[in-house]
């Protein structure tokens, strides 16, 4: 893989989709999410450090997940369909360079909200008089553990969008990953009371193959975060790794042989 | 003479499965075709007779079912040999988003260009398209003449030697037509060589060393220079011709 196509490609997917529509008006909505939360906050009375919080850390992840979502599935479907992709793979660009440069870029993208959004989440703490000695590890950590969950989705979004060549569907399947990702600690609780072997089956595929969000749950993190915080987030950061790789393996898989 | 595009029995059939039935079209088939460094080659045919599709298989958009594309004695695909390779689409394609030196920087680096010298390699192409003075303007407000010759600027960026153009003349008014023939011929004089599809038989005439008549996917007929030199018209009689006898020969 040539590092230069790689980061030149990277470059000009981060540039267009600061570029986009799409993306300003997200962000515009992260900006109202996080007015809302404010005004939320009101109403915690004594808790209103931590209602701002937990709502500016759901805001930021929900924000972020959006964001991923409509850039990542569109992507290259959306490249396909006005043809650009023509004259960058009629270069010496590889497929993988191709898929490799541009799904970073994205991801460079979304981080550039989630931190903007982070920054106002921060700034709008700090004058409600929030101590970020006391608290500010957990939630910075909450923050890259979110972004981590997008990173993953991100990857698993983009195999979608390639192996089913259809935005509607990659985007239903994304949010459906996602969500059952959240629950796959029920999944493992129901698998010990299941009697049926082929629904045990099922759920057992499910509980390996979709990913656990589990393990980059930020709600956990204030608990662990007494004992070993450091091991938690690199495991965390480890099966991220891991498991978008094997996605990003998977697409790349899907788009090797497409022709355009 | 040196050959620069080798095409060996090259074979592209179409495969779609809807509702568990798979249907075939053969895009291409069977075709042989040689290139020589330095010669302007023009594939003319009717509507659907595989100009593209052969195009495509060249530049690696389309994998083939059967035979071989060797470039520059290489065999395709190779990333190495296909940057010596310039591409202009029937339709210009760009991001909208971008500024034309922008979008020429950008193609400039996945071209191989060095960050130190792609800055300069942009100034000359935009010069050479006679760009130079609306390099700022994005993408989305240039008109379809402004966007022709950043297509064109693309192709060139790296300085290739092989130029695939597809349908280069099509749509253009008759000046963008005239512009366009003659920065062909102009490149084809600086030692590019050019292979190019088109419908329009008139401009082909006087722009081909050599022409290739393609039909239901195959090559059915190589005409050269010679045969219609000083003869204009010569060539659509002779493509007509062949269509026709063709036809004739299907039915």
């Amino acid at each position: 893989m040539k590092f230069s196509n790689v980061v030149s490609l990277s470059r000009y997917t981060f540039i267009g989709n600061l570029r986009s529509k799409v993306f300003l008006v997200l962000i515009l909505f992260g900006v109202f999410f996080l007015s809302v939360t404010f005004l939320l906050s009101v109403l915690g009375q004594e808790q209103e450090l931590r209602i701002l919080t937990d709502l500016g850390l759901a805001s930021i992840e929900i924000l972020a997940l959006f964001t991923a979502i409509f850039l990542i599935v569109n992507l290259i479907l959306e490249q396909i369909e006005q043809r650009t992709i023509y004259l960058v793979l009629t270069r010496s660009v590889t497929r993988a360079e191709y898929l490799m440069g541009s799904y970073l870029g994205t991801l460079a993208a979304i981080f550039l909200c989630v931190a903007a959004m982070a920054g106002l989440n921060v700034a709008i703490l700090l004058w409600k008089g929030w101590d970020i000695r006391q608290d500010g590890l957990f939630y910075f950590a909450s923050v890259a553990l979110s972004f981590e969950k997008i990173a993953l989705i991100s990857a698993v979004g983009l195999f979608f969008s390639l192996f089913s060549s259809s935005g509607v569907v990659a985007l239903v399947f994304t949010f459906f990953v996602w969500t059952a990702g959240h629950f796959m600690e029920e999944v493992r609780f129901l698998l010990d009371k299941m009697t049926s072997a082929p629904l045990k089956a099922a759920f057992e595929a499910a509980y390996f193959v979709l990913p656990n969000f589990q393990y980059l749950n930020a709600r956990d993190l204030a608990i662990v975060l007494q004992g070993d915080a450091p091991r938690f987030i690199l495991d965390g950061s480890l099966y991220t790794l891991l498991y978008s790789s094997a996605a990003l393996l998977l697409a790349y898989a899907a788009f090797r042989k497409k022709e355009f | 003479m040196d050959s620069i595009l080798s095409i060996r029995n090259l074979t592209k059939i179409y495969r779609r499965s809807h509702l568990g039935r798979t249907t075939s079209t053969t895009g291409v088939k069977s075709l042989n075709l040689e290139i020589n460094r330095g010669e302007i080659l023009g594939l003319i045919g009717p509507n659907g007779a595989g100009k593209t599709t052969a195009l495509k298989l060249i530049l690696g958009l389309l994998f083939p079912t059967e035979g071989e594309i060797y470039l520059m004695g290489k065999k395709l695909p190779d990333p190495s040999v296909i940057q010596k390779v310039g591409y202009l689409p029937e339709v210009p394609y760009f991001p909208r988003n971008f500024s034309v030196e922008e979008v020429l920087y950008f193609y400039g680096r996945l071209s191989g260009i060095p960050e130190s010298v792609v800055g300069g390699r942009t100034k000359e192409v935009l010069e050479t398209v006679r760009m130079t003075r609306r390099k700022g303007r994005r993408v989305r407000e240039c008109s379809k003449g402004m966007l022709q010759r950043l297509s064109l600027a693309q192709a060139l960026i790296h300085d290739p030697e092989l130029l695939i153009f597809d349908e280069p003349i099509t749509g253009l008014d008759p000046v963008g037509l005239n512009e366009m023939r003659e920065m062909i011929v102009a490149l084809n004089k600086n030692g590019k060589t050019i292979l190019f599809s088109s419908h329009i038989i008139s401009e082909v005439e006087r722009i081909a060393h050599r022409v290739g008549v393609m039909a239901g996917g195959e090559m059915v007929r190589q005409v050269s220079e010679s045969e219609w030199r000083d003869k204009p018209g010569h060539l659509e009689q002779i493509f007509v011709q062949t269509i026709r006898e063709r036809g004739a020969a299907e039915e």
